[in-house]
């Protein structure tokens, strides 16, 4: 990601269906080749802003920058973005090439040109044998993949992806996210939405959270979480178990510890220090003669955030 | 742009093929629809008629219509029935086509009544034609009878004619006599003098002036005795006065001759002496008497009493004077009074008198007023008289007029049915009842069913495959996954839209080419009459009934409310056209409405560039409304898009 080269920047979006607010001031930038993620419940108005930015709906207030200029003519961004959507938007009774020759002339790319991208776009999302298959022969997985390279036929500058591994198995998801980072690679940025919060974890730069059409977290996943978590959760499992003096012993080698708790044989000591605390730990049960039988850094997940920011949202009336 | 309504057009045959059912549909349907129904209507005569019979009466004319339908080959299979309600309800339960009814001969007439069900029109009217044709015939062998009777008859009226001719003639000299004498009746009465010697407004005018004196008079009468009365009433006044003044004088007269009483009185008891000239002179010589006289008189009580005495008889004397100056006035005022009365009595006696004189002179005028205006009025209604009369010739001479014409006319008209019927004498009979024979013969070669079948037909196809493989497309699109795809490609919208056109073209002309072939070659269907009057009236029939099919496309979001929609609208364009039931049987205002039927015209456009070697001036007009109500339909397309994309 290049932070100092903004592609995207939406200023105080708002937009309206009827009485309804969907959207409400939303603010965001994205940058030169980064992954952009948006986190929410269905409904909150994820597929809204992408589609505001696609210019399918126009918005009521706010405006959108595209490389420092403010949009005026949605097309001229049209061109400049990809979208694959949860429902692959290809026609089942065409064949992969078929489909790709038939998006690709519509976009204006000329012959020679459009077969080249197609054998390239093939090659990257490993259809180059199903070519000739039918949409509706395509397994999920490949379907997904077809989508993808269609809305990649015009050499977009962003990529829009909604729900990209909605509806596919494990090794699916780990090939469309191993695929995500390696379209980023080649210098084009992505906004993403997915209710798999540890993929977005995994691939995001920047996340937002949003909540009845309004953000209500964004930042780096790592910066979310600290700040609605700011400490992690050492679980320990000892023998004979004399939780309160390996504690005390902690606490006496000067690591901060924010809270303690023993149940079930077990202690969840919580720190901002989590790798001076362990090594705390190590040093005392050796110290205290304990056997140590289970030892885990629970790192809090932008997973807990989303919850706990659900739990807290007020609902949509 | 070129490359993108291509490939918008090959993914949608690509799509529309890809479906096995749908690529059959599209050929062998149009094959099987020409091949039976060439079979079925290649053949120019009817068969097979069923007619059913009922005669109240038999007689040679119905033996002869029925032995003639009988005998005409395969044509007429004729069952006959004893009853009315029989032969009515053979119709009915589909044992017959047609009933015949022949009614009893009256007057020389004999009626023939066909019962048909109306529900096959069609047939119906192929039914009654045929059948007229048998009993006109026989129809005319009895006309030709009651021809010669009449013939006859006119002859004899041709006599009649000659003979009222010299009569006619007379009548319209005496015509032209009396029309002379009204004339001169008319200018008799026009110079009559019926002017008004004298006008009853003058007198009028004297009788009111005499009648205003009459007023006057009156009124001054009333002024006068008004006059006199108040005089009166003031000399009684200041008579009344008069007496008081003298009677309250005598009272004073009175009241000073007591105090001169009593003056003397005190005189006497204050031994004051008399200063009385008598007095004095009985003191002549008696010196000191009359000293003393004096010095008594002399004294101030005396001479205070002395003075008042005198001015009280002074007084007296005055008062004295002055009633006789009173009743002297009063005698005066009472004199006046008298003379006033008088006055007043001669004056009222000359003013009524007066007045007596002016109302009788008035009533004289009065009655002279009324006869005048009475005899004014006699002469007004004379004058009336005298117009009416005027009128009354004129509408005579104007009758009598119209009558030497009409009288004219009829003996023109009498000379012309004259000539006529004298022309009648070389008719016969047969010329009269049958005076030129008909022919129906086509205006184009065709004779067989199916040869104006063919052009409705290609019609219907033309528009049903388009109407529903438009709107199928659409529908199909829309209902694709790629359709948001679609959307936010930044190709134009208009590319979609005729790239639906386009197909839609191009799946109507394949089976436009199965039918032309098929009907060329195997039914010999003359499709090289006017080829390109052909080629554009199925071009702009395709393209506006596939505009129609996009347009139900767009409109609608489920594929059966489409599907639906499409065939219910194909089906009312085909019901309103000539095609079942002809337009001019329709209401006038739908008649005129359905002559703008894109169907309509699509089948007259097909019909004469099959049928007729027709000029192309004759179709222009057509395209063009075709061509008209595409734009209407390509801009309803633009409304709509628009519309949804402001939502």
């Amino acid at each position: 990601m290049d932070p100092t080269k903004p592609i995207v920047v939406f200023e105080h979006v708002s937009k309206s269906f009827g009485n309804r607010r969907i959207l409400n001031d939303i603010t965001f930038t994205l940058h030169d080749k980064e992954i952009f993620g948006l986190i929410g419940p269905s409904g909150a108005g994820k597929t809204t802003i992408l589609r505001t930015l696609i210019g399918f709906y126009p918005s009521d207030f706010g405006r959108v920058m595209y490389e420092g200029k403010q949009v005026t003519d949605v097309s001229d961004l049209t061109r400049q973005i990809g979208f694959a959507t949860q429902d692959e938007c290809f026609y089942e009774d065409l064949s992969c090439e078929e489909n790709m020759k038939y998006f690709g002339t519509l976009y204006g790319i000329g012959k020679v040109d459009l077969d080249d991208r197609i054998k390239t776009l093939l090659g990257i999302v490993e259809l180059e044998n199903a070519r000739h298959l039918l949409g509706r022969q395509l397994s999920g997985g490949m379907r997904r993949r077809l989508d993808v390279a269609i809305a990649l036929l015009h050499s977009p500058k962003i990529l829009i992806l909604d729900e990209p591994t909605s509806g596919l198995d494990p090794v699916l998801r780990k090939h469309m996210l191993a695929l995500i980072e390696r379209i980023r690679d080649n210098g084009i940025s992505i906004i993403i939405t997915s209710h798999i919060l540890e993929e977005l974890e995994q691939v995001c730069d920047n996340v937002a959270i949003i909540f009845n059409g309004r953000f209500v977290a964004l930042g780096t996943p790592a910066d979310i979480t600290k700040q609605y978590f700011p400490y992690d959760e050492i679980h320990l499992v000892t023998y004979p178990g004399d939780y309160q003096r390996i504690v005390e012993s902690v606490r006496a080698q000067g690591v901060v510890i924010a809270a303690v708790s023993i149940e079930d044989h077990q202690v969840r000591i919580s720190t901002s220090e989590p790798e001076r605390a362990v090594y705390a730990i190590l040093r005392s049960i050796a110290g205290m003669g304990e056997h140590l039988i289970d030892l885990d850094i629970m790192k809090p997940t932008l997973g807990e955030v989303f919850e706990k920011l659900e739990t807290e949202a007020p609902r949509a009336p | 742009m070129l490359r993108e309504l291509l490939a918008a057009t090959k993914k949608n045959l690509l799509r529309l093929f890809r479906l096995r059912v749908s690529a059959g549909a599209i050929l062998f349907g149009p094959l099987l629809l020409i091949i039976v129904i060439g079979l079925a209507f290649s053949n120019t005569s009817l068969h097979d008629i069923k007619v059913g019979a009922y005669a109240q009466e038999r007689t040679e004319y119905v033996d002869n219509i029925l032995s003639k339908l009988e005998t005409k080959g395969s044509t007429f299979d004729v069952e006959e029935y004893t009853t009315e309600a029989a032969c009515i309800k053979s119709v009915k339960d589909g044992k017959s086509h047609i009933c015949t009814t022949f009614g009893k001969a009256q007057d020389g007439t004999s009626s023939v009544s066909f019962h048909v069900d109306y529900s096959r029109l069609s047939l119906v009217l192929i039914l009654i034609s045929a059948m007229n044709e048998h009993v006109s015939a026989e129809a005319s062998v009895i006309g030709a009878d009651i021809s010669k009777s009449l013939l006859d008859a006119m002859h004899g009226v041709s006599q009649y004619v000659d003979e009222n001719d010299v009569r006619l003639a007379d009548i319209t000299g005496d015509s032209a006599t009396m029309l002379a004498n009204i004339g001169e009746m008319r200018k008799d009465i026009a110079a009559l003098d019926m002017s008004s010697p004298v006008d009853p407004t003058a007198l009028d005018g004297v009788a009111g002036q005499a009648s205003a004196q009459r007023k006057a008079i009156a009124s001054q009468q009333k002024q006068v005795n008004a006059e006199i009365k108040s005089s009166k009433t003031q000399i009684s006044q200041t008579k009344a006065e008069l007496e008081r003044t003298a009677s309250d004088l005598e009272e004073s007269q009175v009241k000073m001759t007591q105090g001169i009483a009593q003056i003397k009185a005190s005189e006497t008891a204050l031994q004051c002496g008399s200063v009385d000239v008598e007095d004095l002179s009985a003191y002549l010589d008696d010196q000191a008497g009359l000293e003393q006289k004096l010095t008594t008189i002399s004294r101030p009580d005396c001479s205070v009493l002395y003075t008042m005495r005198l001015n009280m008889e002074s007084m007296l004397a005055q008062s004295q004077t002055i009633e006789q100056k009173l009743d002297v006035a009063i005698t005066q005022l009472d004199d006046a009074e008298d003379r006033l009365d008088n006055f007043q009595d001669d004056y009222d006696e000359g003013s009524d008198e007066a007045i007596d004189q002016i109302d009788a002179a008035e009533k004289q005028l009065s009655a002279m007023s009324a006869q005048l205006k009475e005899g004014n009025a006699k002469v007004e209604d004379l004058k009336t008289m005298r117009a009416s009369l005027l009128q009354q010739l004129d509408d005579a001479e104007r009758s009598l007029n119209a009558s030497v014409a009409t009288l004219g006319a009829v003996k023109e008209s009498l000379g012309e049915a004259k000539e006529s019927l004298s022309g009648v004498g070389s008719l016969t009979p047969e010329a009269i009842v049958k005076p030129f024979s008909t022919d129906i013969k086509s205006v184009t070669g065709a004779r067989r069913q199916f040869d104006f079948l063919f052009p409705s037909l290609l019609a219907l196809v033309i528009m049903f495959v388009s109407i529903l493989a438009a709107s199928t497309i659409v529908m199909k699109e829309k209902n694709s996954r790629a359709y948001f795809r679609n959307l936010i490609m930044p190709a134009p919208t208009f590319i979609f839209f005729t790239g639906a056109v386009i197909t839609t073209t191009i799946l109507a002309a394949i089976q436009i080419v199965v039918i032309l072939l098929i009907g060329s070659l195997a039914f010999d269907v003359n499709i090289m009459l006017n080829p390109l009057l052909l080629i554009a009236g199925l071009l702009f029939s395709v393209w506006f009934f596939a505009l129609l099919g996009i347009v139900f496309g767009f409109l609608f979001n489920s594929e059966e409310t489409t599907t639906l929609i499409s065939i219910i609208t194909g089906v009312i364009l085909f019901l309103f056209s000539s095609v079942i039931i002809p337009m001019e049987s329709m209401d006038p205002l739908l008649a005129s409405i359905a002559r703008f039927n894109p169907f309509v015209l699509a089948e007259l456009l097909l019909r004469n560039s099959l049928l007729f070697e027709s000029p192309g001036g004759f179709l222009t007009p057509l395209l063009l409304l075709l061509a008209e109500l595409a734009v209407l339909l390509v801009l309803t397309l633009w409304a709509i898009t628009f519309a949804r994309k402001k939502t």
